[in-house]
């Protein structure tokens, strides 16, 4: 395992970007989870977003009437206000004066008409007066010169000059224009939004003028602008009500169906005995209900099948027992009866062989089956010893060395020279080594069988190999099952009985190791013996590789990646020592 | 599904109440069945303005014959938009536009069209009318509708680049009677008195400034000061380098932020009222009604609890005498006061009785106690308490041997006023005691004769009959008080000498105008009112056998006397435009108290 980052100073800049999107990264992962898990969580949001929605569309529709009503509104009392006011100056404007000053020169054709009674002076003053502070007018006139007025501190240049033009295209009997939205400056305030009525008036002699009221929608526009803010604020006020009452909601359904989950997450962790509190009669009730019906029975049912099961191994044991007392005498008899088979006829005298070979092979079978008896009675025990690995690995093979012979099988032995020592129960150990030996001479089809043995501070590790036809995918497990065979029409040529890798692999986990096989069609198998040092301690890995490393090195030569066959999931190669 | 599901059924059912109970409010959203209240009609006004009419000064136009290139220069003069003119200027080329200063003072000419002169050189357009008044930097508005002067004003044009433009025009600003009536603002600003105890009124015409607010204008004014006609004779009280912030309305009142210098009033009461009434009397013609609130920087500055409104401030009334005025008149040697109803009865104390023989008697304020200054029989000034029994004539202005004394006048302060003619040498007396005081005098008068002084009430100013040499004339002129030093200053000249016009009396109205009486050349007595400020006259009132007046406000009292017992005492009936007889058989002398 590379060594974690520990170096102490200071990072580069590149890591801390690392780090920081390593932590975005966790932090999107977390979020994504909770988004994932949390029933609530998405109801609240999705109820939040169409509400949201809703809100708004209302709101902007809402707002768009009001404004809309306000403006209407507001344009039409400006309309009637200014053509009452363009009414009458023009009743006064079209009318020459009625004697007055004699010296009065014609206004048109002279621009110092600046006698009290100017008539645009009268006009302008009568507006003045009636718009107070509501409105300002301006006059405007292209033609005499100095007869343009304003009211109140107005900048007559807020008259758009297409308004201007509009204006000054305005038949006798055109309605006035409007428009609103006009920004109005003043001569000595901020300028405001608002709206320019435009009418224009003929004087008796021929002048035009343009007369113009000018609406300030200031207050309008403030009115609008309270209203809207109550509608924003009120729309959030519903938003969250809406978020709180889902919230609320969702939290009545989801809190009985988070209590069944985590029943169910508590039932299937073998805890039978849970069960959901039913209250009332509603959906979740009967959910509960059922949850515990269907607790109940699953437990009955196991409880059954484990009786079931209890029984068989039970039985398994029983008869292994009652058989072995008719076996030892029909052993006797056989005993003697091979003794003295050199009397007998020939094929009396096989017979006997015969008989002797498969009470042999009965005897180490009821054996077989009484040790895994034992283990399913959960009666096995262990005898620590300190023990020499290296010890209990010669004595396995010299154990096997006649069955060897027979095969013409050699080992290769790859032994450390240093002791290695191993808390273990030496006799299972043995036995263990010693099936997986046999195992190989048997399936090693004559070719050598490689032993390896290797250690580390935790654990221990013996490697059985042989090169024979291997195994096939998916059945590196199936090894282990009683009485498997991996060709069924392949008789058994040894004294296998089908039980000793279930037993080796009891032994084994006995011991808190692990026995492992690996194999590969037409290269072989390798079986693997892990054991912790200390006995109880907890096994984390192996010093030898499951793999046979040329097995390894020859795919990585290839280029692949190397495929592990499936179950091999935990192949962690290790350096041998 | 739909009638099993409980829930449901029970959602629908809300929402249709919802809806209903919805659809039925919507056609309560305006209450009904409200009952009736007083319907006050909002004020449509600006608070700080009153309406007013700019005219709109516009560019030259291209191709604009010389007549119209006047009349826009003349409409850009009248312009209130922008104080630099630039409007304007457009219309001037060389001399007149280096030379023509728009701040030079304004002349107010009324004028008929001009008459256009062509030469080689271009276009005169000349302007034939009368001077109808000028108006000065400090807004001092002159009236010289009576002096009717005629005057030719020429504008000559020259064309630049093709254009007509005005090459030279007259200096300063000239403007039309309506102009001014649209552009101009008349208003009173109210200064308090040195005593700080009541106002003293300076007539003004003010530009309109469309930047600013009336109120600002007229607070800006106030913080100026008073112009030269009021200077020294007024009391200092807002502190100088004082400037107005901003002016905010505030419901039915105005604030009014002044800079930080303005906390140096607060020290004392009476600079806080005084403050107060000025504002109050002044701002009372713009926003009227309105209370006002003073801050420094924002903080409102403790002042008078009763609030800041023109109502809260009768004692400081310019005019002195308000409502029915005690009035008193000589008859039978003896004063009596008017009053029908007891049978005009004699004053108490020495002025009631026959202990000595006096004429032209002034009143020195409206209180019961108030003391009695009369002419003696040796022309010396005599004053007396009205009061006790006990009471005697003392002398307090004696005069040179020889000479006469015009009759005594009181003003406010507590002082008589007299004047003399000593050797062609013209000399002026207040006293406040038996010690007189001379007064200071324009040496333009020094050696005039003088023929009556009359002190308004409030103290300020004085209005003399004098004559230099051409006739009577009437003078009106401030009192320049220094430290107790008495002086008048510069006199403005409110009644010309015309040949065979006398000014028999002159009596003072208010604070600002007088009443004088005049003999033409034919004969007839008119009584005319001035204003010593502006010098604006009213329709002269006919005014035969009377020989001398006394007016308080509106009212106007007159003495006839046609040398016997026949004198009476008329009064002006304003609605009748007549005098009635107020007391009979030998009565005169009518006088109001002060002045």
């Amino acid at each position: 395992m590379p060594a974690p980052a520990k170096k102490p100073g200071r990072r580069s800049p590149r890591q801390i970007a690392r780090g920081v999107r390593r932590r975005a990264r966790r932090a999107a992962r977390r979020a994504r989870g909770v988004w994932r898990r949390s029933l609530q969580l998405r109801v609240v949001t999705s109820t939040l977003v169409i509400s949201m929605t809703v809100v708004v569309v209302l709101g902007v529709f809402l707002m768009q009437s009001i404004v809309k009503s306000m403006v209407d509104g507001r344009r039409n009392v400006a309309v009637a206000e200014a053509a009452a006011n363009v009414t009458t100056i023009a009743g006064y404007l079209e009318n020459a004066p009625l004697g007055g000053d004699s010296a009065k020169p014609q206004a048109s054709g002279d621009g110092t008409t600046t006698s009290s009674d100017n008539p645009v002076d009268v006009v302008a003053k009568s507006l003045a007066d009636r718009a107070g502070s509501r409105y300002s007018v301006v006059i405007r006139n292209d033609g005499a010169v100095g007869e343009e007025r304003a009211t109140g501190d107005i900048d007559w240049r807020s008259v758009p000059e297409r308004m201007r033009d509009k204006v000054r295209k305005l038949g006798p009997l055109d309605p006035p224009y409007a428009q609103i939205g006009v920004p109005l400056h003043f001569l000595g305030k901020a300028p405001e939004v608002g709206m320019v009525v435009g009418a224009k008036v003929v004087s008796y002699n021929g002048t035009v003028y343009e007369i113009y009221h000018l609406f300030p929608l200031g207050e309008e526009e403030r009115t609008l602008s309270s209203i809207r803010q109550l509608l924003i604020v009120v729309g959030a006020v519903l938003v969250l009500l809406l978020a709180a009452i889902a919230s609320l909601v969702t939290r009545q359904v989801v809190t009985p169906v988070r209590l069944a989950r985590q029943a169910a997450e508590r039932l299937a962790a073998g805890r039978l005995e849970e069960r959901l509190k039913a209250r009332g009669e509603d959906d979740l009730a009967r959910l509960a209900t059922s949850f515990n019906e269907m607790a109940s029975n699953l437990a009955l049912k196991i409880h059954q099948l484990e009786e079931l099961s209890q029984v068989q191994r039970q039985f398994v044991s029983d008869v292994s027992h009652e058989l072995r007392t008719p076996l030892t005498t029909v052993r006797m008899a056989a005993d003697l009866l091979y003794e003295s088979r050199e009397d007998f006829e020939p094929a009396a005298a096989r017979s006997a062989e015969l008989m002797q070979n498969q009470l042999e092979r009965f005897e180490s079978m009821l054996a077989d089956l009484l040790e895994i008896s034992r283990y399913d009675a959960g009666a096995a025990t262990l005898d620590l010893d300190p023990v020499d690995m290296r010890d209990v690995v010669l004595s396995a093979i010299g154990d096997s060395e006649a069955l060897a012979e027979r095969h013409a099988t050699r080992f290769e032995l790859r032994i450390p020279s240093e002791p290695c020592m191993a808390e273990v129960d030496s006799r299972r150990v043995e036995r263990i080594l010693r099936n997986l030996l046999f195992n190989a001479i048997e399936h090693g089809e004559g070719k050598d069988i490689v032993v390896t043995l290797g250690g580390d501070r935790d654990a221990v590790a013996v490697a059985v190999r042989d090169h024979g036809v291997g195994l096939k995918s998916g059945e590196e497990n199936l090894v282990f099952d009683r009485f498997w065979r991996a060709d069924p029409s392949r008789a058994r040529t040894i004294g296998g009985t089908g039980l000793g890798l279930a037993i080796s692999r009891e032994d084994a986990l006995l011991h808190g190791g692990w026995l492992q096989a690996w194999g590969a069609p037409g290269e072989g198998t390798q079986f693997r013996l892990s054991l912790p040092r200390q006995a109880g301690a907890e096994l984390k890995g192996s010093p030898l590789p499951l793999v046979p490393p040329e097995v390894e090195m020859r795919r990585s030569w290839r280029g692949h990646i190397p495929a592990l066959p499936a179950g091999m999931g935990d192949a962690v190669v290790f350096d041998v020592d | 599904m739909w009638t099993r599901s409980g829930p449901l059924r029970y959602a629908v059912v809300a929402v249709t109440a919802l809806a209903m109970t919805g659809g039925g409010a919507g056609c309560a959203i305006i209450p009904t069945g409200g009952s009736p209240i007083p319907a006050r009609e909002e004020s449509n006004s600006d608070p700080l303005n009153a309406p007013y009419v700019r005219i709109i000064a516009s560019p030259p136009k291209n191709g604009a014959q010389p007549r119209d290139i006047v009349a826009g220069f003349r409409a850009a003069m009248a312009s209130v938009d922008d104080s630099d003119w630039k409007v304007a200027r457009q219309y001037l080329t060389g001399d007149a536009l280096t030379e023509w200063n728009p701040k030079g003072g304004v002349t107010v000419f009324d004028s008929a069209g001009p008459k256009e002169q062509g030469d080689a050189s271009g276009v005169t357009m000349t302007f034939h009318g009368t001077v109808a008044a000028t108006i000065d930097g400090e807004g001092r508005y002159q009236d010289l509708t009576l002096s009717s002067i005629e005057r030719d004003l020429a504008f000559g044009l020259t064309k630049v680049d093709g254009e007509w433009r005005i090459s030279s025009a007259p200096p300063g600003l000239l403007l039309s009677s309506a102009d001014v009536k649209r552009a101009y603002g008349a208003f009173d600003l109210y200064y308090p008195d040195i005593s700080h105890k009541w106002l003293i009124a300076d007539h003004v015409a003010i530009p309109i400034d469309p930047s600013e607010s009336q109120v600002e204008t007229l607070v800006r004014w106030l913080l100026r000061g008073p112009g030269r006609s009021l200077r020294g004779a007024v009391g200092k009280v807002l502190p100088p380098e004082t400037a107005l912030i901003r002016v905010v309305p505030d419901g039915d009142s105005v604030i009014l932020d002044f800079t930080s210098s303005m906390a140096m009033i607060g020290e004392r009461l009476d600079q806080i009222r005084a403050v107060s009434a000025q504002l109050a009397w002044t701002l009372n013609q713009v926003i009227p009604g309105q209370s006002i609130q003073i801050q420094v920087n924002g903080e409102p500055l403790p002042t008078d609890a009763r609030g800041i409104k023109f109502q809260n401030y009768p004692e400081f009334n310019p005019a002195v005498l308000t409502g029915d005025q005690p009035a008193y008149f000589m008859k039978g040697g003896v004063l009596r006061r008017v009053d029908h109803d007891a049978g005009d009865p004699v004053v108490e104390g020495a002025p009631g009785q026959k202990t000595m023989e006096f004429t032209s008697p002034a009143i020195s304020g409206t209180e019961r106690r108030a003391k009695v200054a009369a002419l003696g029989d040796d022309g010396a000034v005599y004053v007396a308490d009205m009061t006790t029994e006990e009471s005697r004539w003392d002398k307090w202005i004696a005069g040179v041997k020889g000479s006469t004394l015009t009759p005594p006048s009181w003003d406010r302060y507590g002082a008589v006023w007299t004047a003399e003619n000593v050797a062609g040498e013209l000399r002026v007396w207040a006293a406040y005691g038996p010690a007189p005081q001379r007064v200071m005098i324009p040496a333009e008068i020094a050696s005039a004769n003088v023929e009556a002084l009359r002190v308004a009430r409030d103290g300020a100013r004085v209005a003399m009959i004098v004559d230099s040499g051409h006739g009577p004339e009437l003078k009106a002129g401030p009192v320049l008080r220094d430290e107790g030093n008495l002086r008048i200053g510069e006199l403005r000249t409110l009644v010309e000498a015309k040949e065979g016009q006398s000014i028999l009396d002159v009596a003072w109205k208010d604070g600002q105008h007088v009443v004088v009486l005049s003999q033409s050349k034919k004969g007839g007595r008119v009584c005319t009112t001035y204003s010593v400020t502006d010098g604006r006259s009213e329709e002269p009132k006919s005014a035969a056998h009377v020989s001398s007046i006394s007016a308080a406000g509106d009212s106007l009292l007159a003495g006839s006397d046609d040398g016997g017992d026949g004198g009476e005492v008329l009064s002006w009936d304003g609605k009748k435009s007549e005098w009635a007889t107020e007391v009979k058989d030998g009565a005169g002398s009518p006088v109001y108290p002060l002045g």
